[in-house]
């Protein structure tokens, strides 16, 4: 083998969101340098909370992402509501979890369709696949629409940015009929998952597994999304509270999102491959044998299968919406009522990319004194630098083209969301 | 023909990127007759909902292509397909040229669908648009609001 020096670069990654890049520099068989770095500007968010009342931070998170905003309002209330002492039980916790399976669908949906698919199918990106497979793209779009129409019948009307979350429920209820009225299109969309997994389970997986620490939440009486513990496959098991007593964030030079690690253990995985392996028993019975016919273990940890597990998930949550459109009854009030007080609280929700993770303190009037967001993405990066070493090691032999599409296809396991990773740099001005 | 649809994209929080929202703003406090409105993130399956069953559209998107800021340029997107260059900042990349050739393909694009994308020059975060965008805004609204489009 020469030692000829072969450098993969992809300035800007496609299909991604947000600005991310790859570097990877080969000497011979030898990776001598690998980054996956992240470029787009920060933007802030902790900073510009500091002072704004309790009761503002859910609308202003949900502006760090257009893609899962209910992840950041969500986290936002919970932690709100920790601090201030209360708990949202009954129907409301019924609502919050249909607003978030609506947000899965629609992300999962768009990933899986319109990101991933074309790299396993060879199509350069989501047309091409309408153009040669329109039937298969007809059906993801009113999959996607239906996930909106679930943000937008609950979340005031709007499927991006939902305005009808906040601390303590809701603004305004969703009449019954409303709720009622999802039920035959989400029937349909049991079946349009169970189509979906079968698609792509045929698609072929490149030979790579990592052994992975995995992170995610787990409740006792369903599959996760909204609230739970954070337990590992290797032994950890704390109330989201604790979590930053077992994880730090880091600065990397090359990157301005901050990387997040096991104060113990290193680089760690949050997301669908996570949330699969701690929960399989979670799953419907239904969720299960697709699964399982799919070709899926309990445990998957080919990043490159991610796409399989997200369509196990979105089975999932349209069985879980489902469910509670059927049993919907229109609660009494909207919203527990909330009186302003000092605390500090912490709230995590598994956002279609992973956990994301929210501490606040507050003072006697409920301003926010200061605010710590984790989200998921800056959770995965190490293990997406970890993957494209394992990737990059596999596949020397292969062209420079090749190798660069198989590598950008790797980051597009994670379906980073490069935007909301870099929202929280501090920025530390040196001078001379 | 039937109805006419106007679709405004942008996002209030980025400064110039608001202006196809403020011409829906206008034509709204305007009351225009028969004109549907809509205003959109540039999501490209909500655009393909927004327009399905509209023989006639219009979509109005900001683009930064080194003109000078208010320069207006006109797309018959149902002749040809959009310049790639007009790709947006939408979320995953998947905003208005995603939707109109994915709706090309599909056989979904309206009959008539003119995209006018406008040179913004000001993306900052929680800016106003710039007055050059305000004014070009109010002038495009004049225009739909004769109905000439």
């Amino acid at each position: 083998m020469s030692k000829t020096t072969r450098i993969i670069e992809v300035k800007d990654l496609a299909r991604v969101e947000g600005e991310g890049a790859l570097h990877v520099t080969l000497k011979g068989d030898v990776i001598e340098h690998l980054e996956f770095s992240i470029h787009e500007p920060p933007r802030y968010f902790e900073a510009l909370l500091q002072g704004r009342s309790f009761r503002e931070a859910p609308d202003i998170t949900a502006r760090i992402c257009g893609i899962c905003p209910v992840a950041y309002m969500m986290g936002a209330s919970q932690a709100m509501e920790d601090a201030l002492g209360i708990t949202v039980g009954g129907p409301l916790r019924a609502l919050r979890r249909l607003v978030y399976c609506g947000e899965w669908i629609e992300s999962h949906v768009l990933h899986i369709y319109m990101l991933h698919a074309p790299d396993f199918l060879g199509f350069e990106d989501s047309i091409q696949l309408a153009a040669k497979m329109p039937a298969v793209v007809e059906k993801a779009l009113r999959l996607k629409k239906l996930g909106n129409t679930l943000l937008e019948t609950v979340g005031g009307g709007r499927a991006i940015h939902p305005i009808n979350l906040t601390v303590g429920g809701f603004y305004k209820l969703p009449t019954k009929a409303a709720i009622k009225g999802l039920a035959e299109e989400l029937k349909w969309a049991i079946e349009a998952s169970l189509d979906t997994i079968r698609l792509v389970s045929t698609f072929d997986f490149p030979p790579i597994e990592r052994d992975y620490t995995f992170v995610a939440m787990r409740h006792e009486d369903e599959y996760a999304i909204t609230e739970g513990r954070l337990i590992s496959n290797r032994g950890l098991d704390i109330p989201v509270q604790a979590f930053h007593d077992h994880f730090e964030e880091r600065h990397e030079r090359r990157s301005n999102a901050l990387h997040s690690v096991l104060k113990n253990g290193g680089e760690y995985l949050v997301g669908p491959l996570a949330r699969y392996a701690l929960n399989h028993d979670k799953l419907s019975p239904l969720a299960q044998a697709e699964a399982k016919a799919a070709g899926l273990g309990k445990v998957v940890r080919n990043p490159f299968q991610s796409i399989v597990v997200r369509a196990v998930e979105t089975l999932q949550v349209c069985e879980d919406a489902l469910r509670i459109v059927e049993n919907y009854e229109e609660p009494d009030d909207s919203c527990i009522t909330v009186t302003p007080g000092a605390g500090t609280g912490s709230g995590c929700t598994e956002a279609p990319r992973g956990i994301c993770h929210h501490t606040y303190s507050l003072d006697a009037e409920g301003r926010i004194t200061k605010a710590t967001i984790v989200p998921p993405t800056s959770q995965n990066q190490g293990s997406i630098e970890g993957d494209l070493w394992d990737v990059v090691k596999a596949n020397l032999k292969r062209p420079d083209a090749e190798l660069q599409w198989i590598c950008e296809q790797a980051v597009r396991n994670y379906d980073p969301c490069i935007s909301c990773a870099t929202h929280f740099l501090k920025l530390n001005i040196e001078r001379g | 023909m039937g109805r006419t649809l106007i679709i405004g994209v942008g996002n209030r929080d980025r400064g110039d990127d608001a202006f196809g929202l403020l011409v829906i703003d206008g034509l709204r406090e305007a009351s225009v007759p028969d004109l549907d409105l809509f205003q959109s993130h540039g999501d490209a399956a909500e655009l393909m909902n927004a327009w399905a069953g509209y023989d006639r559209v219009v979509v109005i998107d900001v683009c930064r292509s080194g003109a000078p800021t208010g320069t207006i340029f006109t797309f018959p997107a149902q002749e040809r397909p959009l310049p790639a260059s007009l790709s947006s900042q939408s979320t995953h990349g998947f905003g208005l040229v995603h939707a109109v050739e994915m709706a090309r393909a599909l056989g979904r694009l309206p009959k008539e669908l003119t995209v006018y994308a406008v040179e913004g020059g000001n993306f900052t975060l929680g800016e106003p648009p710039s007055a050059i965008m305000r004014q070009a805004a109010g002038d495009l609204m004049q225009k739909f609001a004769q109905r000439s489009f």
